[in-house]
């Protein structure tokens, strides 16, 4: 995982550098851009493994980068999200991206998080044992990590996948949303559940509305 | 009953209707008796003439007159035998008299009893309306100064809830007299003061915004330094300072409400194990019957580690949480909290929260308390915060409903 090409794309010269610097020191490669124009050049030409956004962004914003990233392809998008802006977080998600990290940040925090997602988005290594997992009216292929719904193909991100394949495991039963942080996100416990509700609505919007069902105060189930 | 606008104003509108009636009574009972007296007078006058005509022509004495009558008043007697016609009353009896048959004169008298009875029944009628208009003078000074006063009470009401910080209370006072005034003098006094703290609020979270960028690569930076004293000094006070713009940052969102409560089901127990872990693992947890509660875990987790936190920093151990049912109490050995915090509540740089009782340890910012109590408002539970009898800040987080 070390290694990995990170593109960083922040407007304040300081903070551009010190995460720089921060993710050299856990051995990611780091393409830089400072707005969000030179963001989306800068991933159609690198093609990197993981993208690392500020929210605001000069000429194009973080939301709209990730809405266009999301456009191209399923690359692994993490937001830096000035903390409480919450309109900010939930568009973002919306928009498609994988995770968030609230500035100011801690750096194994952040290389954690990094981590993670690119765990995620490599994993079709490591579930290759295949296989392909049926429930509620979705069939998931483990090997090429490929999701039918009723028959048809659905387009999803690999954290979509992730989720999709937790529930159809425990089809019929409520996963609550700090279950789904840890096994999808790997977050430890007390992450933000808001990233669970708003991929699950991403989901639901792309597979069908009626498959998950909402438990309130509990969780989240797919119907078997 | 006099200390009060009420009574005073009934007092006072009841007196005037008083006087009033007495004056108009008093008046109309005057006039009417002298043109009743003077009514009587004149016909007595006309009838002495009339038996003194006819008692010239005849020497017959004339009925219902007397001649030379000695009962007659003196002062009556006198003025005929100055050839005069005159009349005069004694008590209840009137008197007329006119010259005639020589000095003598003729008299002729009359009672005024009848007169004299009406009148006493217009006094008595006069009086009982006076008293009737008094009364009820004093009912409409009643009421009208109930409605005055309703309205002024009602000022005063909406002023105190102001003062306790209901700052969007209005007195929304109708009408076009001074209490409609004194009610939109209190509006505009109440939204001035609720625009003045909104832009104090804006202010300090724009404050706060705007640190965290150069905080950002601050603390990032930090982190990157080599490992001697300088930059562990570096890095500490950089860690303090991150932490009072993230306390300031969750006290906007507190106070814009900006953040959804996450309610789910979750046992006390539980979360008073999580947070004493996440406090750094001091304190010692007690359980007795801890309830289920459905709420917000992670701001639960925040107020109780704040709690904790302020405990470790400011107080002294040993610290004890202890779960009952649907409370959940922080305690610890240390000199308690300040007693201004007890009096007015925590507030923001209010020169710490607890009575420092390790010598040189830093006064805190207080902002960990005032999250605890707005997190707990916004959860919907209650924080009370005493000095335990034998020493100690003692914190009570008390969850409402029954679930």
């Amino acid at each position: 995982m070390s290694g990995s090409s990170v593109l960083l794309v922040e407007d304040d010269p300081a903070i551009r550098e010190t995460t720089r610097l921060l993710l050299e020191s856990f051995g990611f490669a780091v393409r830089e851009a400072a707005d969000g124009q030179a963001g989306i050049d800068a991933f159609r030409l690198e093609r990197p493994d993981v993208a690392l956004l500020d929210v605001m962004l000069p000429r194009i914003d973080g939301i709209s980068l990730t809405r266009l990233i999301r456009a191209e392809s399923d690359l692994p998008v993490v937001l830096l999200s000035a903390r409480g802006e919450n309109t900010d977080i939930v568009s973002g998600l919306e928009a498609g991206a994988d995770d968030y990290v609230p500035k100011p940040f801690d750096g194994p925090v952040l290389a954690a998080r990094l981590h993670a997602v690119l765990r995620r988005a490599r994993r079709s290594t490591a579930e290759a044992r295949g296989g392909v997992l049926e429930a509620g009216g979705l069939s998931i292929d483990l090997g090429g990590l490929t999701v039918q719904a009723d028959g048809v193909p659905v387009r999803l991100t690999m954290t979509e996948v992730k989720l999709a394949i937790e529930l159809a495991r425990h089809a019929g039963i409520v996963l609550d949303r700090d279950t789904l942080l840890q096994r999808v996100w790997d977050y430890p416990a007390g992450g933000d559940t808001r990233l669970v509700d708003v991929h699950i609505q991403r989901l639901r919007a792309k597979i069908g509305g009626g498959r998950i069902a909402t438990v309130r105060g509990a969780g989240y189930k797919l119907e078997r | 009953m006099l200390r009060s606008l009420r009574g005073r104003m009934a007092v006072a509108i009841a007196l005037v209707g008083a006087l009033v009636s007495l004056a108009i009574g008093v008046t109309v009972y005057q006039l009417t008796a002298s043109s009743t007296i003077a009514r009587a007078r004149s016909a007595l006058a006309t009838q002495v003439t009339l038996a003194a005509a006819i008692s010239a022509r005849s020497p017959a004495p004339v009925p219902g007159a007397t001649v030379g009558d000695p009962l007659a008043p003196a002062d009556l007697r006198d003025a005929v035998q100055r050839g005069l016609l005159g009349t005069d009353r004694i008590g209840s009896v009137l008197w007329a008299g006119t010259p005639a048959r020589g000095h003598r004169g003729i008299y002729v008298r009359t009672s005024l009893a009848p007169e004299l009875g009406s009148l006493a029944t217009l006094r008595s009628d006069l009086l009982l309306a006076g008293a009737l208009a008094t009364l009820a003078s004093a009912l409409l000074g009643i009421l009208l100064a109930a409605r005055l006063s309703r309205r002024l009470g009602h000022a005063a009401a909406i002023a105190d809830r102001v003062a306790g910080g209901e700052l969007e209370a209005r007195v929304d006072a109708g009408g076009d007299d001074e209490i409609t005034r004194l009610g939109d003098a209190i509006d505009g006094m109440a939204a001035a003061l609720s625009e003045r703290l909104a832009h104090e609020r804006r202010f300090s979270a724009d404050v706060a915004h705007e640190l965290r960028t150069p905080l950002t690569a601050l603390v990032t930076a930090s982190s990157l330094l080599r490992d001697d004293r300088p930059a562990q000094i570096v890095r500490e006070r950089v860690g303090a300072l991150r932490e009072l713009v993230e306390d300031l940052l969750e006290i906007a969102r507190l106070d814009a409400g900006a953040e959804a409560v996450q309610a789910t089901r979750a046992d006390l127990g539980e979360l008073a194990d999580q947070a004493v872990t996440a406090a750094g693992g001091e304190g010692t947890v007690t359980v007795h019957g801890a309830a289920s509660v459905v709420t917000d875990p992670r701001r639960v987790q925040r107020i109780l580690v704040n709690l904790l936190v302020n405990a470790e920093r400011h107080g002294a151990p040993p610290i004890e949480v202890l779960v009952e049912g649907r409370q959940v109490t922080v305690r610890d050995h240390g000199g308690g909290y300040r007693e201004q915090i007890l009096r007015e509540g925590p507030r923001p740089f209010a020169g710490g929260a607890v009575a420092d009782v390790a010598a040189g340890s830093r006064a805190g910012s207080g902002l960990g308390l005032v999250i605890a109590h707005a997190q707990a408002a916004a959860v919907g539970a209650r924080l009370t915060l005493v000095n335990a009898p034998d020493g100690g800040a003692q914190a009570t987080l008390t969850f409402g409903g029954s679930e």
